[in-house]
């Protein structure tokens, strides 16, 4: 058994975080979401679409006992960003928020003046923000001093399932956070997931990796073993990594002689 | 009467609360959020609050989303 994540006081057993975007239904998304074992789950909030409706998502995760996470995607600044995480809470009744920042379209980085800000200000009016950031060491002290929960460094851009690019980054983060960090965006693999966890990430975000996969709910299972997998090896203490060989039979020369 | 919802022009014919237009148009609270004139309206005031000429409403909840 590893030790619970602790997030905003709360604890949770799984170390997963999961995204409920690009899901083929709300059902696909319920099923995946079951096989990851997440129980933290993001959603963004966005204008009620009354002629073409979409699928309740939120109650299908609250019977899964899932802990929404809002976030603030579609924000270009930090006015927007509060104004969303407030519609938020407004409408689940919950202070946590995942702020997200990206003015830029084509490659969704988050903007970090304005992420900075938004953060700030909603911690200071009593929100549990998680803040999505560049993989920054810098930035990601400046945040954690603003007063957030957590931060939320990318490994690659949002859904490019390009793996942890970030990693000589993410490994300063990790070292030096005082606040969970959570690797996020960019994992494309199990391996990519299970490889955070070692380098002493709290938890992972994933979302495209899961549900543009073949077969989501495989992939969510796959994901679930991999989160654990890595985060038992973390706490197991891993061996030191040398430039040399270190024999792992003895050595003794009975060959050599036996050959005289 | 015209308001603007969600950034498109409704007609209405007779005056309305925030809370009577929500239900013609089958919005449920839960899950929901308003705003008029980009300021959020709380829940508890729906019912109270009177719709007029020209007001900006925006109504939200939450989708899928990573």
């Amino acid at each position: 058994m590893t030790e619970k994540l602790v997030l905003a006081g709360k604890e949770f057993d799984s170390r997963l975080i999961i995204g409920t975007g690009k899901f083929a239904s709300a059902q696909a998304l319920s099923d995946a979401a079951q096989a990851s074992g997440a129980q933290i789950a993001t959603l963004a909030v966005k204008r009620v679409d009354i002629k073409h409706g979409r699928d309740d998502i939120v109650a299908p995760l609250k019977d899964l006992g899932i802990t929404l996470m809002p976030n603030t995607s579609g924000a270009r600044d930090a006015r927007e960003a509060v104004f969303a995480a407030r519609l938020s809470r407004e409408a689940l009744g919950t202070d946590w928020v995942k702020v997200e920042v990206h003015p830029d379209q084509k490659y969704l980085l988050p903007d970090p003046v304005e992420t900075y800000k938004a953060c700030k200000e909603l911690a200071a009016d009593g929100f549990k923000v998680f803040a999505y950031c560049s993989a920054d060491p810098c930035l990601c002290k400046a945040l954690e001093e603003a007063g957030v929960c957590a931060v939320m460094p990318l490994g690659a851009p949002i859904g490019s399932a390009r793996g942890l690019e970030t990693l000589p980054f993410l490994k300063i983060i990790i070292k030096e956070s005082k606040v969970p960090v959570v690797v996020d965006a960019g994992i494309g693999a199990p391996s990519d997931a299970a490889k955070a966890f070692e380098l002493g990430a709290a938890a992972v975000m994933v979302n495209t990796a899961i549900a543009a996969a073949r077969d989501p709910v495989a992939m969510a299972a796959a994901f679930n073993k991999a989160c654990a997998a890595g985060r038992e090896a973390y706490e197991a203490g891993l061996a030191d990594s040398v430039e040399s060989a270190r024999a792992t039979s003895p050595m003794e020369l009975f060959l050599s002689e036996a050959m005289k | 009467m015209q308001i603007m919802f969600n950034q498109e022009p409704v007609e209405l014919t007779a005056p309305l609360s925030l809370q009577d237009f929500l239900s013609q148009h089958g919005i449920q609270a839960a899950g929901t959020a308003c705003a008029v004139n980009e300021e959020i309206v709380p829940k508890s005031q729906w019912s109270d609050f009177m719709l007029a000429e020209g007001m900006k409403l925006d109504v939200f909840s939450l989708v899928a989303g990573g």
